[in-house]
């Protein structure tokens, strides 16, 4: 046979396949009968025939058979020990570099107490309300009110609403309405002991039912059941009766002489629970008589559907209702109102209506807290993939020692996984101990009462231990995988200082790290400039040194002008007046009837009532007319209004208007009320809301006390005034807030915010400092021969250092440019839920930027410049 | 003789390795097969033959020569073992007394040519 210069190769890609499938042992035999037989048919039927016959042959090998693998001849002891030796290498690994094993630990336990504490934080949001047992046949009804194109929500319902549902039909199993009870004094009688009280509701007696608050003592089905009856909680019950059993016992509200009759004790409202009490006085004592018709909303209304009905069989009920009773008062308004049904579960994080600020948490929130602890876990976890990947040289020749001992890939995958997982939950054990430790600065921040039992329930346990299990794998594997593929022939030659890993990833990995830093740094800033906005604004009314003091009872208002003149008489006194609302509370909504340039015309107001000397109290203005005085009696039926009135009606000469009450009946018609001035539009809510029209009746004996003193000698005029109280009202306990304070209350939500923010934001400039850190180091290791010969050709310290910052600074210029955008859409949405917004300065940015650079030089220092200023002969020592 | 005892394709392979020893492998016997069945037999079906008739204990192999049409690999050589040796002729004894006792008339004639 004539050899041919060039045998014809069998194809390639079928050998590629079953590489890849067929196991090693058989690979080389299986091959090379193939490629025999090739041959043998190229011979024999020619080159072409012969391919074909190839693909079909190494078809026919793909069988089950051909993949299994020989079975490893090692057996379970001999894993044992390796195991020990595994620990061992790796806490001498730890030990012996100290610093790196350090800057991982550190950062690792960063991120999982940030992350842990977040989970509890979630855990416990996302637990609101649901210890009640029959808590998914519970709805809270909402009123919806639409006037000219206006949509707003409000978690209240008329009064009867109840009743109506609960007896009529059958769907609704109980119907329980919540009233809180105003401000006022509870005394125990016996001993003499009083406190004001806020946190008092009225309730059907049907709540011990529907809701799974449990009854110490008491009969759930009749503690409310009578009028003058009352149910208190643990620690309301030992505020007024110490130990003693308060069944039996009664308590007297001093402000309308009402005795109720302790009929129950339940445990303390737990914090996961919307509705918050003190103690639970019987509906049936609720003075209905001016409230119960269909036009007022005062209650919450929960209901409890029976256990084969949907919210929607139970809404077109209350569309029947609606229909019914609320129509006919209100389709002459032009206002529509709609029922609709909230889950009780769904309150808590959806409540998000209108003015309900109270414990405003909402559910964007859980959703961008999720998002940042998943970030937070995942850029600790990429620091610590991207150290030990790179530091690991000088695992090399370790590596490689291995594996010519005889080591399995698998082993190495093994004792790297090990080492990683023994590093993690060293890191776990910190961060417990630093959750332990701050856990009550978190309860400060979330406004929750986390104690350390709760902590190790056994679920939160499962799921921390879980968490870094998952870290150390994932943060680990990478590592893992690229250490055990080192070639041990190169290594041990000492080949593998260059190209260890991929530096693209690592840059990327960097890159979104800078990003996440400098976004969260300029939200930061824009938050904190919003707040600084929002205190320093003009509010259109003086509320610095304004007492406000409530005066809850009758007699304490019978007392009102004596308590004035003695007030007036301390020069520090430069204002005294009365009112029923001031800045920052609510107010009341009315239909009235106006004049309005169509005529008169019925319109919704906003209103309050104060007296003479309430626009002077509160530093507001007059722009046109004048203020109420006492040098006209018809001031009695007077009205001050603001200029969103003025605008809202179109009156021209706003002075002269008249208001009435719409409820007029034939034989006493209402009076009317007249406009006599105008006042400055001023921010009655916060700045979340715009300015409403508002109208101000004149009118005297009202709820709240406002005094108004000189910035001087305040503790001085404090005690004139508490002192003036108690000998005017003995006995009544005194208690004062000052009107600022008050207000800044609104924005607490948007204070914790902020704190929030910042706290982040130096978390992840410290987690990537950190990475930072190990970073540097490992380049300057890596760039040391590099390094060495440029100093020996002459370069200096600094053209060298700036060789390394370079590289730095573009990758921050990078993130710089994926972060300004980001954060600019971000920090815009936020700022629109304002009213009234600062703008977005460019400073904010440029100062973001810069820090930034500060604190990336200041962590890559000090290795540079040891790295610039080192000796070449040692890193050129060994070539 | 079950036929997890011995196949049909397995008989036929093990004779084959008998046929060809000392150099019995996958191809030779694959190709010998093809010559004497007149079909196509590929080598997988014959390398899984041998590979279930060593897990049966029947025959026994160990790594050979390497040759430049193989790319310089080793192939795997087969031998019969005792074991393989006795199912053969616990086999051939069946057939053979069956084949005895056929009386002339029973078969259809064919024409062997």
């Amino acid at each position: 046979m004539s050899p041919k210069k060039q045998k014809p190769q069998p194809p390639r890609w079928p050998d590629k396949l079953l590489e890849y499938f067929c196991a090693p042992h058989l690979l080389e035999e299986v091959i090379g009968d193939l490629h025999e037989r090739y041959y043998l048919r190229v011979q024999r039927v020619g080159e072409a025939k012969a391919r074909k016959q190839y693909w079909r042959e190494v078809l026919a090998y793909m069988r089950p058979s051909i993949f299994q693998r020989k079975k490893s001849y090692y057996s379970k002891s001999i894993a044992m020990d390796m195991f020990k030796n595994y620990f061992t290498i790796a806490f001498r690994n730890l030990l012996s570099k100290k610093f790196y094993a350090a800057i991982n630990i550190l950062g690792l336990s960063i991120g999982l107490t940030c992350c842990m504490l977040i989970y509890l934080y979630l855990q416990h949001e996302l637990s609101y309300d649901t210890f009640h047992t029959k808590k998914d046949r519970i709805y809270r009804v909402v009123s919806t009110f639409t006037e000219g194109g206006n949509e707003n929500n409000y978690p209240t319902t008329q009064i009867p609403l109840a009743p109506e549902l609960e007896e009529k039909y059958t769907e609704v199993e109980h119907a329980v309405r919540f009233i809180k009870s105003d401000r006022q004094l509870f005394e125990n009688h016996k001993q003499d002991i009083r406190f004001y009280e806020e946190d008092f509701y009225y309730a059907d007696s049907s709540v011990f039912v529907v809701f799974s608050f449990s009854l110490i003592k008491g009969n759930p089905k009749t503690a409310l059941a009578q009028p003058n009856t009352m149910v208190l909680t643990q620690s309301t019950a030992r505020k007024y009766f110490g130990d003693e059993d308060p069944i039996g016992n009664s308590i007297q509200n001093s402000s309308n002489g009402e005795i109720y009759q302790i009929t129950g004790l339940i445990e303390d409202i737990p914090a996961n629970s919307h509705l918050k009490f003190d103690a639970l006085l019987s509906f049936a004592s609720f003075p209905e008589e001016e409230f119960s018709d269909w036009g007022g909303w005062y209650p919450a209304t929960y209901l409890l559907i029976r256990a084969n009905t949907t919210p929607q069989d139970v809404e077109q009920i209350l569309a029947r209702v609606n229909k019914e009773y609320v129509v006919p008062i209100f389709e002459n308004f032009g206002t529509t109102i709609d029922y609709w049904l909230q889950p009780l579960t769904d309150i808590h994080l959806q409540s998000n209506f209108g003015d309900n600020a109270g414990e405003s948490s909402d559910i964007s929130y859980i959703y961008i807290f999720t998002a940042v602890a998943f970030f937070i876990l995942i850029i600790a976890s990429i620091n610590y993939m991207n150290l030990t990947t790179a530091r690991a040289t000088h695992r090399a020749k370790e590596v490689g020692v291995r594996k010519t001992m005889g080591s399995l890939k698998s082993q190495l995958i093994n004792q790297f996984l090990i080492e990683s997982t023994l590093l993690t939950f060293t890191a776990l054990l910190v961060s417990w101990a630093l959750m332990v430790l701050l856990l009550p600065s978190f309860n400060q921040l979330a406004g929750k009462e986390i104690n350390i039992a709760y902590l190790l329930q056994p679920q939160i346990v499962v799921v921390f231990i879980g968490i870094a299990v998952f870290v150390g794998f994932a943060g680990g594997s990478y590592p893992a995988f690229y250490l055990s593929h080192f070639n041990p022939a190169l290594v041990l030659k000492g080949n593998i200082t260059r190209g260890t890993g991929n530096a693209l990833l690592r840059k990327v990995l960097m890159v979104v790290q800078f990003t996440v830093s400098i976004a969260m740094l300029i939200c930061t800033w824009v938050v904190y400039d919003q707040l600084q906005y929002l205190r320093d604004k003009d509010l259109g009314f003086q509320k610095d040194q304004v007492l406000s003091i409530t005066m809850p009872d009758s007699t304490i208002r019978a007392h009102y002008p004596v308590l004035y003149n003695r007030l007036k008489d301390n020069p520090n006194v430069l204002a005294v007046s009365t009112s029923d609302a001031k800045p920052g509370t609510d107010i009341y909504y009315r239909i009235f009837n106006v004049d309005s340039p169509e005529g008169r015309v019925d319109r919704g107001i906003n209103y309050y009532s104060a007296d003479y000397d309430f626009v002077e109290t509160m530093g507001m203005d007059i722009v046109a007319g004048r203020n109420f005085s006492q040098d006209y009696t018809t001031d009695s039926a007077a009205i001050l209004v603001n200029e969103a009135m003025v605008a809202h009606m179109q009156w021209d000469d706003p002075i002269g208007k008249r208001f009435t009450f719409d409820d007029n009946n034939e034989e006493t018609p209402n009076p009317n009320y007249t406009v006599v001035g105008v006042i400055k539009n001023y921010h009655q809510q916060s700045l979340h809301s715009p300015i409403q029209p508002l109208a101000i009746f004149f009118r005297e004996d009202n709820f709240f006390l406002n005094i108004k003193i000189a910035p001087r000698n305040v503790t001085n005029t404090l005690a004139y005034i508490e002192d003036t109280w108690s000998e005017v009202n003995a006995g009544k306990p005194f208690s004062y807030n000052f009107l600022d304070q008050d207000f800044q209350s609104q924005y607490e939500a948007d204070e914790k915010r902020g704190q929030i923010f910042t706290l982040f934001s130096i978390l992840t400039v410290v987690i990537a400092c950190l990475g930072l850190l190990g970073l540097a180091a490992y380049t300057t290791e890596q760039r040391a021969k590099e390094i060495g010969v440029r100093k020996v050709i002459g370069a200096s310290v600094s053209s060298i250092v700036s060789l390394i910052y370079k590289d730095f600074f573009i990758l921050i210029a990078i993130a710089m440019l994926i972060a300004f955008p980001l954060a600019y859409l971000f920090m815009n949405d936020w700022l629109q839920t304002f009213a009234y917004q600062t703008e977005i300065k460019w400073l904010t940015f440029v100062a973001s930027a810069l820090l930034t650079l500060v604190i990336t030089m200041g962590a890559i220092s000090f290795h540079t410049l040891r790295a610039a200023m080192s000796n070449p002969v040692d890193s050129l020592r060994n070539e | 003789m079950r036929r997890s005892d011995l196949g049909e394709f397995e008989e036929v392979v093990l004779l084959a390795v008998a046929v060809l020893t000392p150099e019995a492998y996958s191809v030779v016997i694959a190709e010998e097969l093809e010559q004497q069945t007149g079909k196509t037999v590929s080598t997988g079906a014959v390398h899984a033959a041998l590979q279930r008739l060593e897990n049966k204990g029947m025959v026994s192999s160990k790594m050979g020569e390497a040759t430049s049409e193989r790319g310089g690999r080793r192939k795997r050589i087969f031998t019969v073992t005792v074991a393989g040796s006795r199912m053969l002729h616990e086999v051939r004894e069946v057939r053979n007394s069956l084949w005895d006792r056929i009386a002339p008339q029973s078969l259809p004639k064919i024409n062997m040519a």
